[in-house]
């Protein structure tokens, strides 16, 4: 081992790093070149989901928040676990299939669920 | 894992999963049940998780063979031991949902209620058939979650939210120990499964120790936390008194079966190289465990807090047969969970029963007087409080007899002897209760449920500690039995 | 599990039935008494004991033709070495106690029907004399020294439970007490008996330890105890017969038996009279095969029962309360057993205990419904002339006393004149000379106080208060049938005795099921001398009538009418009379040597003990505030507080993982 094989092994990983960093950085440096700056003091305030800025931490708000959130890693998820499975579903077969078709079936049962219970309304 | 042969072959004895898949099923059914009926309907969802445990209770017997069978390329396994825990919480859920049917009727949701109830299980049941860490942490984390909200399950009771809030908060804690002892031991061995850790540690000599060692306290102390052993039992007093009554029924039996069943597999598949080790950890632990039990219940007025103390006790009782690390200490602790079972659902059921207008009859005032009115029930209570305390000759005299020979036999004398005088000391708060009920003036008026079922979860909870009190044999063997697929 | 070594003919269900029916009828109504109410309560008991006797009649009438039943049916324990086996040893001596004890046993159910009638513990009574006569049977029946000592228990512990029945009287409770404790003390004696016989032959099993009775004395095995120089088998057969005179009211563990006299009258004649204290009657004849082979132990008996015999005959004397004198009569008589079995005569003992159970049971019963119809009352002062309100208590009672006096044909000529001829003719040295004179002399004693009271009760001047006088009447018939029936058991059993089971005949009725060495048995001595008629046997023979008649005559003389000679004499006597009165101070002599020392020893460790130490500083603020102080601080540290409860785990884990690594 040693460190060619951390170089082999972990390359990946390093170049996922750079190209995740470029992704976030990219959208901040071209809008400074690109767009055109008018800033304002609500443009310029940090965008907090709605709420007001500089205040106590500890103030109440909606659970619903957290309900959408939930959700919304919930689904999300489910479509992370569905890439790599599309990627491998020739060499996992009939069985890894059903597999799938189970878990979504289950998720299914949880997303009625949500939706009959009214977590999928604002209002 | 290394030469796995694609496409996957369907896995072989797929069968023995299906006591699980029932309750998977039927666990969502009861949840979209819930969601489409009317509202007096709603009760309907308890009968059905009722006939699912016994529906799923049949299938273990029947799918149980004397040979240990595995599935899914040996992540789960079926024998006899698995089976027989799994029967005692299959037991514990009966139970428990029969002590929630008066006592949730209020309740909105009450079919989500019993599906978490049956999550909880199949997480049970998960852990007790795990033959790796993977597995097992599945089965853990499903049941704890299940359990945390079962806790919290009266969102408007203060008490009831703060408790799961602990609960959750403290359980992720001790997750995180798990997982961190689990990496530290894949760390070490490259592998997830009991077995081929064992041999990787036995092979292994000296290299690694002292992680391996870390990655053994860590999975003990996270374990440690599910089944509510001292330094890590904090959560236990608050949770119990928090939580609805038939939950804290449930939960100071379901999990902890499954938490010790699948201790004593990692210990026997994947630790005996590391006996000496874990016995002299497991050894303190029980120590503590017996001394803040037994002693801290002294000074509770609420029942269910002391119950919860009581809780903590038993099980540094149960770490004695851990501790022995021998067939016998094994079996002894199967004869525990099954006579702890009954002991602590026959006592659940009296509590609830006293739940009145207004008034919860958790605190031990409540009891004061009941044997002038309920003859029966203060009887009833009395046998469970002194098999509790384990007196000869109830159920719960044989328990503590089994564990602690099984200890000294395995030449720890001064822990047993210890367990033993701990036990006197726990000996005193539960014939307290027997104190307030037959010898104290009635204080408050009684109005006891009604409901049969619970009634005769009473009677039958009281013979059957009478019954194996008077003749143990039968139950002793039968555990036995159930360790041929462990050892 | 059955494991019979011999059996001809018995029926082993029937066997088992016979203890176990009367245990049934315990349990049922000890359990249920409280729903069953009266009716059932004694319709229950009494079948079921008539049940058992019935069975133990034709079991004695097997037993007659030739059966016997040896066996184990299941183990008990097994310890180690100690292995102890249930079974039963089923021969002659055996069917002569169970018949008695049932026989007695069910003419005492049914009499308290209409003696203890309206009782508030009617069916607790009915219960406890059950499960009394359950535990007789099994000290009968039973085939080993665990099964006699858990009878002998049993039997004690229920003679307790009905001396306090009724457990408001402070007298009774004390009486009680008096009973349990002086038989702990004879207890203790025999539990060492039984362990020495473990000991030494390593079972307890009848057959097998008689069977290595004779290696024992061959090999001389001897235990030295405070420079005493024992046999083992004496030792074992001292300590047993301690057990023998704790039960049997043998002096000096007698004083408990004349104050069980505060429990109900059935129980009297049922327990203290015809059962239980012949226990250790029937312990020694069972051990005969034992006692044969000590010289002491022999000695010891006669000497014990001797003294008993008389001194309690002369206490007889001058008591007055009708129960007391048969009580003392009672220990009186069970001296005589002894003697019989001390001079190796042990059918003759069994044989008298046989006939006695019949006419002091009968004795005890008619007293009883004397008692019941002078509403209490007691004392024999304020009695007489009942006779015209009581005739069938009047004639049972008449010819209970003349068994008891020894007059012919009645049940105790037979057997009393037997146990006097072979202490005769038995060689011991001064040991029978003193015997001898102690039972003839006794003989009149027990004629004239068994009369005394006789005619105090029924004849001499009327005393008895007006206000019992309009209540005066004959028992009812549940009170009197038992009565006639025992009457008849008093007039014949002796009879029958001699000339249907030739119980006084040499080899004849006992042989096989009591032991004794040809150079000890005075009966074979006794047939020598009946065919020897170069001799006069004329005092050998009647003397015992004669003085008997005497006794009777003496006593018709001062008492069959009011006269002064009784007060004459205990006014010429008067230190006597007195010793008399007080029972020779046995009591007073307790209190003073024992009883107060042990109290001042249980004050004391009350006192410094208990308070001292447990209620003290030791354990009440010692351990068990340390333990509530513990309690209250680990209630402090559960704070409620999640931050220090994630702070305790991870100590923990830390705290651990720092032990492991520096043990490591």
């Amino acid at each position: 081992m040693g460190a060619s094989y951390l170089a082999n092994e972990y390359a990946p990983i390093f170049v996922f790093i750079l190209i995740a960093l470029g992704m976030g950085a990219a959208p901040l440096v071209l809008t400074m070149l690109v767009a055109e700056q008018n800033p304002d003091d609500e443009k310029l305030s940090a965008y907090e989901c709605g709420f007001e800025a500089f205040e106590d931490a500890r103030m109440p708000f909606d659970v619903r928040f957290y309900l959408v959130a939930i959700l919304f890693v919930i689904f999300d998820l489910e479509t992370a676990f569905l890439f790599p499975w599309a990627v491998v579903l020739d060499q996992i077969g009939i069985f890894g299939f059903i597999e799938m078709m189970l878990f979504l079936v289950i998720l299914l049962v949880g997303y009625i669920y949500a939706w009959k219970k009214g977590a999928l309304q604002w209002e | 894992m290394a030469n796995v042969t694609f496409p996957f072959p369907f896995p072989a004895n797929m069968e023995i999963l299906l006591p699980e898949i029932i309750i998977a099923v039927m666990a969502m059914v009861i949840l979209l049940f819930d969601l489409f009926v009317s509202k007096e309907k709603k009760q309907i969802s308890a009968w059905l998780a009722i006939a699912t445990c016994i529906a799923a209770a049949i299938t273990t017997v029947n799918v149980t063979g004397s040979e240990s069978m595995m599935t899914f390329y040996g992540f789960f396994v079926q024998d006899y031991f698995a089976a027989f825990t799994k029967l005692l919480m299959l037991a514990a859920t009966v139970f428990g949902i029969i002590l929630s049917l008066d006592y949730m009727k209020e309740e909105t949701n009450i079919g989500e209620y019993y599906a978490l109830m049956l999550f909880a299980l199949l997480g049970m049941m998960l852990m007790v058939s795990a033959t790796n860490f993977i597995t097992m942490y599945l089965g853990v984390e499903l049941m704890a979650l299940s359990v945390y909200v079962l806790v919290g399950y009266q969102r408007d009771v203060l008490r009831s939210s703060e408790a799961a809030l602990k609960y959750f908060i403290l359980g992720s804690l001790s997750s995180g120990m798990l997982l961190y002892g689990i990496s530290f031991l894949y760390g070490t061995t490259g592998n997830f499964d009991f077995n081929l850790i064992g041999e990787a540690l036995a092979n292994s000599g000296d290299s690694a120790r002292t992680a391996t060692l870390v990655g053994m306290l860590f999975v003990l102390a996270g374990m440690a936390f599910k089944v509510s052993v001292a330094p890590f039992h904090m959560w236990t007093p608050d949770a119990y008194e928090g939580a609805p009554t038939p939950v804290t029924a449930f939960m100071s039996v379901g999990p902890k079966v499954a938490g010790f069943a699948i201790l004593m597999r990692i210990l026997v598949d994947a630790m005996p190289a590391l006996e000496h080790d874990y016995v002299t950890v497991l050894l303190w632990m029980a120590v503590l465990s017996l001394a803040v039990g037994n002693i801290a219940a002294i000074a509770q007025r609420n029942i269910k807090r002391m119950m919860a103390y009581s809780t903590i006790g038993h099980v540094g009782f149960v770490l004695l047969g851990l501790i022995a690390a021998s067939p016998e200490g094994y079996a002894a602790i199967l004869i525990y969970m099954t006579i702890y079972l009954f002991m602590t659902m026959g006592t659940f059921a009296i509590i609830i029963l006293m739940r009145r207008d207004g008034i919860q009859g958790e605190l031990l005032d409540d009891f004061a007087g009941m044997s002038k009115v309920r003859p029966g029930y203060a009887l009833a209570m009395g046998l469970m409080m002194f098999s509790l305390a384990g007196i000869p000759f109830l159920g719960g005299f044989w328990a503590k007899f089994a564990v602690i020979a099984a200890v000294i036999d395995a030449g720890h004398l001064y822990l047993g002897l210890a367990a033993i005088m701990f036990s006197a000391i726990g000996a005193f708060y539960y014939i307290r209760v027997v104190k307030y009920i037959y010898f104290d003036e009635e204080r408050v008026a009684f109005n006891f449920s009604d409901n049969v079922l619970m009634k005769a979860t009473v009677a039958l909870t009281s013979i059957i500690i009478v019954v194996i009190g008077v003749y143990p044999d039968p139950v002793m063997d039968v555990c036995r039995m159930a360790l041929a697929g462990l050892v | 599990m059955q494991e019979v070594l011999t059996q001809e003919t018995l029926s082993t269900v029937e066997l088992l039935a016979i203890p176990v029916l009367p245990l049934i009828g315990a349990m049922v109504v000890g359990l249920f008494g409280w729903f069953l109410k009266e009716r059932l309560s004694h319709w229950i008991t009494c079948t079921l004991v008539i049940a058992s006797t019935v069975l133990s009649i034709h079991v004695f009438i097997q037993v007659m033709g030739g059966a016997s039943f040896h066996g184990n049916f299941w183990t008990w324990i097994i310890s180690g070495d100690l292995d102890i086996p249930i079974g039963m040893m089923i021969d002659r001596l055996t069917t002569v106690m169970m018949m008695t004890v049932t026989i007695v046993s069910a003419c005492v159910h049914i009499y308290t029907i209409g003696y203890m009638h309206g009782d508030p513990g009617y069916s607790r009574f009915f219960s406890y004399i059950s499960a009394f006569t359950f535990s007789m049977l099994v000290l009968v029946m039973g085939n080993s020294f665990f099964t006699l000592f858990f009878g002998w228990e049993a039997v004690g512990l229920f003679s307790y439970l009905l001396i306090g029945f009724w457990y408001q009287r402070e007298t009774a409770t004390v009486a009680a007490m008096k009973a349990f404790i002086v038989n702990r003390v004879g207890d203790f004696g025999f539990a060492v008996g039984i362990l020495a016989v473990w000991y030494y032959f390593g079972t307890v099993e009848y057959s097998k330890v008689f069977a290595a009775v004779p290696a024992l004395v061959e090999s001389g095995v001897s235990l030295s105890f405070l420079s005493w120089d024992v046999s083992a088998i004496t030792f074992i057969c001292l300590a047993l017969f301690v057990g023998a005179m704790g039960k049997s009211g043998q002096v000096p563990l007698h004083v408990w038996l004349p104050d069980s006299m505060e429990g109900p009258t059935p129980i009297s004649a049922l327990i203290h009279a015809a059962t239980m204290v012949t226990a250790g009657v029937f312990m020694v004849a069972r051990l005969s095969p034992m006692f044969e082979y000590s010289e002491v132990a022999l000695a010891a008996v006669v000497l014990v029962g001797a003294t008993t015999a008389w001194m309690c005959a002369t206490i007889g004397l001058v008591q007055n309360d009708i129960k007391r004198v048969i009580a003392y009569s009672t220990c009186s008589q069970l001296g005589y057993m002894f003697v019989a079995c001390g001079v190796s005569a042990y059918s003759a003992g069994i044989f008298h205990l046989m006939t006695h159970a019949y006419f002091k049971a009968l004795l005890f019963l008619a007293a009883g419904s004397v008692i019941h119809a002078v509403m209490a009352e007691q004392d024999i002062r304020k009695m007489g002339q009942l006779r015209k309100y009581m005739p069938v208590t009047y004639v049972t009672m008449f010819l209970a006393a003349l068994a008891l006096s020894g007059i012919p044909p009645f049940a105790g000529f037979f057997s009393k004149d037997l146990i006097i001829e072979a202490t005769a003719v038995r060689e011991m040295g001064w040991v029978s000379d003193v015997a001898y004179y102690a039972v003839i002399s006794g003989v009149f004693m027990t004629a004239f106080y068994t009369f005394r009271m006789f005619f105090l009760t029924f004849h001499n001047s009327d005393r008895v208060p007006a206000e019992t006088k309009a209540h005066l009447h004959e028992s009812p018939k549940v009170i009197t049938i038992p009565l006639i029936i025992l009457a008849v058991g008093a007039v014949l059993s002796g009879w029958i005795g001699v000339t249907y089971l030739e119980m006084g005949e040499l080899g004849a009725y006992f042989d096989g099921s009591i032991f004794v060495l040809d150079q000890h048995n005075p009966l074979m001595k006794l047939q020598v001398l009946e065919h020897d008629h170069g001799q006069s046997h004329f005092w050998l023979e009647n003397g015992p009538l004669i003085l008997a008649l005497s006794g009777i005559g003496v006593a018709f003389l001062m008492y069959f009418r009011e006269t002064k000679y009784p007060a004459m004499i205990a006014n010429t006597l008067p230190r006597l009379h007195t010793f008399l009165l007080n029972k020779w101070y046995w009591d007073e002599l307790y209190e003073k040597a024992i009883i107060r020392p042990t109290r001042h020893l249980g004050t004391w460790f009350w006192q410094k003990g208990d308070l001292g130490m447990i209620d003290g500083k030791l354990i009440h603020t010692g351990i068990v505030d340390s333990i509530k102080e513990a309690a209250a601080r680990l209630r402090a540290v559960q704070t409620g507080m999640v931050y220090h409860y994630a702070y305790a785990m991870v100590i923990g884990v830390f705290g651990f993982l720092t032990y492991l690594m520096l043990n490591a």
